[in-house]
């Protein structure tokens, strides 16, 4: 009977080699308990996930992407770091490709790019009364499950795309470089998406806190 | 002088790339002038400062979290790795 290893590579059968395989494969197959993965990181890539992407399909889907490429890539595995980093450094690149693809199926709307509302400012560029800072907010005195919270709803207020780019600069900490060339817009689009997440959400996250 | 409008969208540049020396002098004789513009700055300091902290301890709030894969999409996901084995 033909032995095949995880590769589908024929194992030969002199008994040296085969030993050796033997072993290979066994080493293997405790990695290769995608049942077992599941079970025990499943919830932990789901969660940074929705951290992320804000929409539970999305993570699903993302998660998914990843167990599967775990999978397929399980030899490139060396147990050099946990199985757990090794999972959440596969996800972190889904979550990229999921949102450069979210991206791409929406060219650069005129709701990221028109002018902003003028619920900011006035026709002669001064803030509106509304819009004013009043004092600085002390955001630092909440607890972070708040804080993350408070942040999460105002980002789902947000057109998803200033949300995603607001993600990946500020939580993500990406170059511009790499947002940019991720989601192929250039870096004076860029911009602007930024400072329109950051007014969005400076102003949402002052008043959630406020209501706190 | 530049307007508030403008100088928000400067604030906001200069967490993102380095500004120009024509940029950064309009940016700081209008910051000096206006409290407005001068709070917008702080809260967006503050904002990215917190997320920055707060990101140093995510494995703490991730294994604290609540939030749950789904029992459906836990038993797909299993199936299909299975499927692919
Ligand atoms: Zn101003």
């Amino acid at each position: 009977m033909a032995l095949r290893d995880q590769r589908g590579t024929q194992i030969s059968s002199t008994m040296t080699y085969h030993e050796t395989m033997d072993n290979q494969i066994k080493a293997d197959e405790n990695i290769l308990n995608p049942a077992a993965w599941v079970d025990e990181y499943g919830d932990y890539l789901y969660r940074y996930a929705i951290s992320r992407l804000r929409n539970s399909e999305a993570s699903e889907e993302v998660v998914q992407e990843t167990f599967l490429a775990a999978l397929k890539h399980v030899q490139q595995y060396q147990a050099k770091g946990t199985e757990r980093a090794w999972l959440l450094g596969i996800l972190k690149r889904k979550i990229i490709d999921f949102i450069r693809d979210r991206s791409r199926t929406k060219s650069l709307s005129e709701e990221d790019l028109k002018d902003l509302p003028d619920t900011f400012f006035d026709q002669k560029g001064n803030w509106q009364k509304e819009a004013r800072s009043t004092s600085f907010a002390p955001l630092c005195s909440l607890e972070r499950k708040d804080f993350w919270r408070i942040l999460q709803g105002c980002l789902d207020k947000l057109p998803t795309r200033q949300a995603d780019v607001f993600v990946l600069r500020e939580m993500d900490d990406q170059s511009t470089e790499v947002i940019c060339d991720e989601l192929e817009i250039s870096a004076s689009n860029l911009w602007v998406l930024l400072h329109r997440a950051r007014l969005q959400l400076a102003q949402c996250m002052k008043n959630c806190w406020q209501q706190n | 002088m530049r307007t508030c409008k403008e100088v928000s969208k400067l604030v906001s540049e200069s967490l993102d790339h380095e500004l120009s020396l024509w940029q950064r002098l309009g940016l700081w004789i209008h910051l000096s002038m206006c409290k407005f513009c001068r709070r917008y700055r702080k809260d967006l300091l503050h904002i990215h400062h917190e997320i920055q902290q707060r990101a140093l301890a995510i494995e703490e709030d991730i294994i604290n979290s609540e939030e749950k894969l789904s029992d459906n999409s836990r038993e797909r996901i299993k199936s299909l790795l299975e499927s692919q084995q």
